[in-house]
C-alpha cells in the first residue's frame, strides 16, 4: 500500500502530464503555495526578483534546508527529532574550536562523526528505552544546549582557522552563489532518490506507514529508524558548520527554535507527522517557503511587528492548501 | 471543492495584482529609503523608544521613509536575514546596530564598497580599528564605559561582598563588553562577581538569578543589562522573600516607567540612561543627510550615554518615558 502511495509522482513524471496528475503530486500543495507567495513578494517589491535577493534566500534557505531534509528523512519514518537546533549549534561550537587548534577538514570529519554518534544514541534512546522520540529527542535539545552554553559561558568563538572547509561550505563562488547552494540542491536529489527509488526508501516508508506490516516484510525497522537518526543529526550538523563558516562565529544561542522551522519545513512539504509519507521535493519547497517569507515582508516593508502573525497565517495556509489538495488526491 | 479553490486563488491574485497597480500610481518622485535594522528584540520598551526615534526622524522630511525592522526576539541568524533582506532591496542607506561584527563584515562591507552608506547604533564593532566594518559613523553608549560607570556608581554608594552582571544577550559583543567593564571594575576593588546568562526570556531569566542567589545567599548587587529583565527579576526575588533594595541592590541599563517606580521605591538604586532615542533618531538623520546631500557625519562614537537616572531626576523623566522619548 505505501508503495502504490509513494510511488505516484515517480510513475507519472515519465509520462505525459495532464493537472490532474500533476495535482496527485505530492509537492503539488507546497509548490502553489510558494509560487502564490513568490507572486506576491515579487508584485511588492521590485528588489524581489533580483539574483543577489534570490541567492540571498537560497543562503538561509539552504542552511534550513539541509536541516530539514534529515528531519523529514526522520519523520518518513515514523519518529521526530527536536534535537537539531542543539546538534547544529553544538556542531558548529566543536567545528570552530577545533579547526582552531588543529585544521578545518579534520575538525570538520569529528564534527559530524560526533553528530552521528548524539543520532544514534538518538535512537538507541528512543528505541531501547521505549520513550517517545519526541521527549528523547527535547532531553537530548536541552542536555546540548545546556552543555554548550556551560562550556562557553554565552561567549561566541571566533573562527581564526584555514579557509578550506569554509570555501568548500559557503564562501562565495560568483553573482552571490555559494557552495552551500549546490550542497543543498545535491542533498536533495541524493536523498530524493533514494527515498523514491532505492530499497531502502521504501523500508523508510514501510518503517514509518506500518511497523507491524513493515516488520512482517523482514524489514529491520530498528535499524532504518536509528539510520535515520544519525542522518538526521548528520545534516544539522553540516548545516551548523556551514552557518559557523559564513559567521566565523559560533555562539551557543545559535539556531534556537530552529527544530520547529525544519519540522515546519517538512510538513508544509508535504510530510505527515503521523510518518508514512512525505518526499523530499517538497521539503526544499517547504523551507524556500520558510526562508522566502521573512525575507519577503522585510522587502515589502511589512510592519516588523506583524512579522510572527504573518508567517504564522502563512504557514496555516500554506499547510492548509496541502491538505485539501492532498484529499483531492485520494 | 476543486471550483472553491480554484476561485479562492483567483480573487487572490487578482486582488494582489490590483493593489500592486494602485500602489505603483504613487511612485513619482524620488523617495529616499533606509532601513533601520536593529538586533531586536523589537517589543522589547528599549527598543520601542529607539523605533520612535527613529520614525521621529523620518517623518522631519517628506521624501523619506524609514522601514524599521528586527527579530521580535534576539536570534542571530534571523537577525543577519534581515541584514541581508534589507541590503537585497537596495535602500539609499542603512542604520543597523553591529551586534556580531565578524558575521556582518562581508555583507556589509561589500556594501559599503559600492556606497551604501551605513550608520551603526546601539552596538559598535569593538575589534581592532584596522578590522573594523567602515561605516559612516557610530551611534551609541561606550559599552565597556558604560559597564565601569556602572560598577562605579555601585561602588559610591557600597561595596558589594558578591555580584553578578546579568547578561540577556550572552555573545552580543557590546553586551558583553558593558559586562567586561562592570566586573573589571569590580575585581579591581576586590569584589567576587561574575556573568550570569538570563537567557533571551524574561521569565526564565528572573528564574536563574533566583536559583543564582539561592546557590550564593551572600550575592547582594546585581547589574541587569536590560529593563524587562529587571522588571522581571525583581517580583520573582521578593517572592522568595529577599528584599530587593535591602538585601540585593540592583543597578541596571536603561529606563521604563516601572523602573522609574522601583527606583523611587528604592528597589532599584539607579539606571544607565544610553538615550537610545538619540541612536534611532540621529542615525536616520546622518545616514539620511549621507544619502541625499553627501554629508560626512561626526566621527565614531557619536556618544549618547551614558546618562545616570537616580531619584532625584525622575520628576522630570516621568512624563518623557510615558510618551516614549525615554
Amino acid at each position: 500500500m505505501e508503495e502504490s502511495k509513494n510511488n505516484i509522482g515517480v510513475e507519472t513524471r515519465g509520462q505525459f502530464l495532464s493537472f490532474s496528475q500533476i495535482r496527485r503530486w505530492p509537492e503539488f500543495g507546497v509548490i502553489i503555495a510558494f509560487l502564490t507567495l513568490l507572486i506576491i513578494f515579487s508584485i511588492f517589491s521590485s528588489k524581489f526578483l533580483t539574483l543577489r535577493n534570490i541567492t540571498g534566500i537560497l543562503t538561509i534557505v539552504s542552511e534550513l534546508g539541509i536541516m530539514a531534509i534529515g528531519v523529514a528523512f526522520l519523520m518518513i519514518a515514523g519518529e521526530f527529532d527536536l534535537s537539531v537546533s542543539s546538534v547544529y549549534a553544538f556542531s558548529g561550537f566543536l567545528f570552530v574550536t577545533l579547526a582552531n587548534k588543529y585544521n578545518s577538514p579534520l575538525a570538520f570529519v569529528i564534527t559530524l562523526a560526533i553528530a552521528a554518534f548524539i543520532g544514534f544514541c538518538n535512537g538507541i534512546i528512543t528505541l531501547r528505552a521505549r520513550i517517545p522520540s519526541f521527549i528523547a529527542t527535547l532531553g537530548m535539545m536541552l542536555l546540548l544546549r545546556g552543555s554548550l552554553l556551560a562550556v562557553t559561558g554565552g561567549e561566541s568563538v571566533s573562527y581564526s582557522s584555514d579557509a578550506i572547509m569554509p570555501t568548500i561550505l559557503t564562501r562565495f563562488i560568483g553573482y552571490g552563489f555559494r557552495p552551500s547552494h549546490i550542497w543543498f540542491l545535491a542533498l536533495t536529489l541524493i536523498f530524493s532518490i533514494i527515498l523514491t527509488n532505492t530499497r531502502y526508501g521504501n523500508w523508510v516508508f514501510a518503517t514509518g506507514g506500518n511497523r507491524e506490516v513493515a516488520r512482517a516484510m523482514g524489514v529491520n525497522t530498528n535499524k532504518v529508524k536509528v539510520t535515520n537518526f544519525m542522518l538526521s543529526a548528520l545534516m544539522a550538523s553540516l548545516s551548523g558548520c556551514i552557518v559557523i563558516s559564513r559567521f566565523n562565529l559560533a555562539n551557543a544561542s545559535f539556531g534556537t527554535g530552529m527544530e520547529l522551522e525544519a519540522i515546519a519545513s517538512a510538513v508544509i512539504g508535504g510530510t505527515f507527522l503521523t510518518g508514512g509519507y512525505g518526499t523530499i521535493i517538497g521539503v526544499f519547497f517547504g523551507a524556500f517557503l520558510m526562508g522566502m517569507m521573512r525575507t519577503g515582508l522585510v522587502m515589502i516593508g511589512a510592519p516588523a511587528y506583524w512579522y510572527q502573525t504573518f508567517v504564522g497565517a502563512i504557514l496555516i495556509i500554506a499547510a492548509t492548501i496541502n491538505l485539501k489538495l492532498r484529499h483531492l488526491e485520494m | 471543492m476543486k471550483s472553491n479553490l480554484k476561485t479562492g486563488l483567483f480573487i487572490f491574485l487578482v486582488f494582489f495584482l490590483l493593489s500592486s497597480i494602485f500602489l505603483s500610481s504613487f511612485a513619482a518622485e524620488k523617495e529616499y529609503k533606509i532601513y533601520v535594522v536593529v538586533h531586536g528584540g523589537i517589543a522589547d520598551p528599549f527598543w520601542k523608544v529607539c523605533e520612535k526615534g527613529a520614525l521621529d526622524a523620518g517623518a522631519l522630511y517628506p521624501d523619506l521613509k524609514v522601514i524599521y525592522t528586527g527579530p521580535a526576539e534576539f536570534k542571530l541568524e534571523e537577525f543577519m536575514a534581515y541584514i541581508e533582506a534589507a541590503l537585497a532591496s537596495e535602500p539609499d542607506a542603512l542604520v543597523c546596530t553591529l551586534t556580531a561584527p565578524e558575521a556582518m563584515d562581508e555583507p556589509l562591507r561589500a556594501a559599503i564598497a559600492k556606497g551604501l552608506p551605513v550608520v551603526a547604533i546601539n552596538a559598535p564593532d569593538l575589534r581592532d580599528p584596522e578590522v573594523r566594518i567602515p561605516v559612516l559613523t557610530y551611534v551609541g553608549e561606550d559599552s565597556y564605559f558604560i559597564g565601569v560607570k556602572a560598577a562605579q556608581e555601585t561602588l559610591a554608594r557600597f561595596t558589594p561582598k558578591r555580584a553578578i552582571f546579568a547578561n540577556h544577550h550572552p555573545g552580543a559583543t557590546h553586551i558583553e563588553a558593558r559586562g567586561r567593564g562592570y566586573m573589571d571594575t569590580l575585581k579591581a576593588k576586590g569584589v567576587m562577581v561574575e556573568s550570569l546568562d538570563i537567557t533571551d526570556d524574561a521569565v526564565k531569566g528572573a528564574e536563574m538569578v533566583a536559583a543564582y542567589l539561592k546557590a550564593h545567599p551572600e550575592t547582594d548587587a546585581i547589574f541587569c543589562s536590560n529593563t524587562l529583565r529587571t522588571e522581571t527579576i525583581i517580583p520573582r526575588l521578593e517572592a522568595d522573600g529577599i528584599k530587593v533594595g535591602v538585601d540585593v541592590k540592583i543597578a541596571q541599563m536603561d529606563a521604563s516607567s516601572k523602573i522609574l517606580e522601583y527606583i523611587q521605591e528604592g528597589k532599584v538604586m539607579f539606571t544607565m540612561d544610553q538615550q537610545q532615542y538619540l541612536q534611532g533618531y540621529l542615525g536616520v538623520v546622518f545616514a539620511y543627510l549621507s544619502a541625499k546631500y553627501n554629508y560626512i557625519p561626526p566621527p565614531a562614537p557619536v556618544s549618547t550615554g551614558p546618562a545616570v537616572i537616580t531619584a532625584d531626576n525622575i520628576p522630570d523623566l516621568e512624563g518623557l518615558v510615558k510618551e516614549g522619548y525615554r
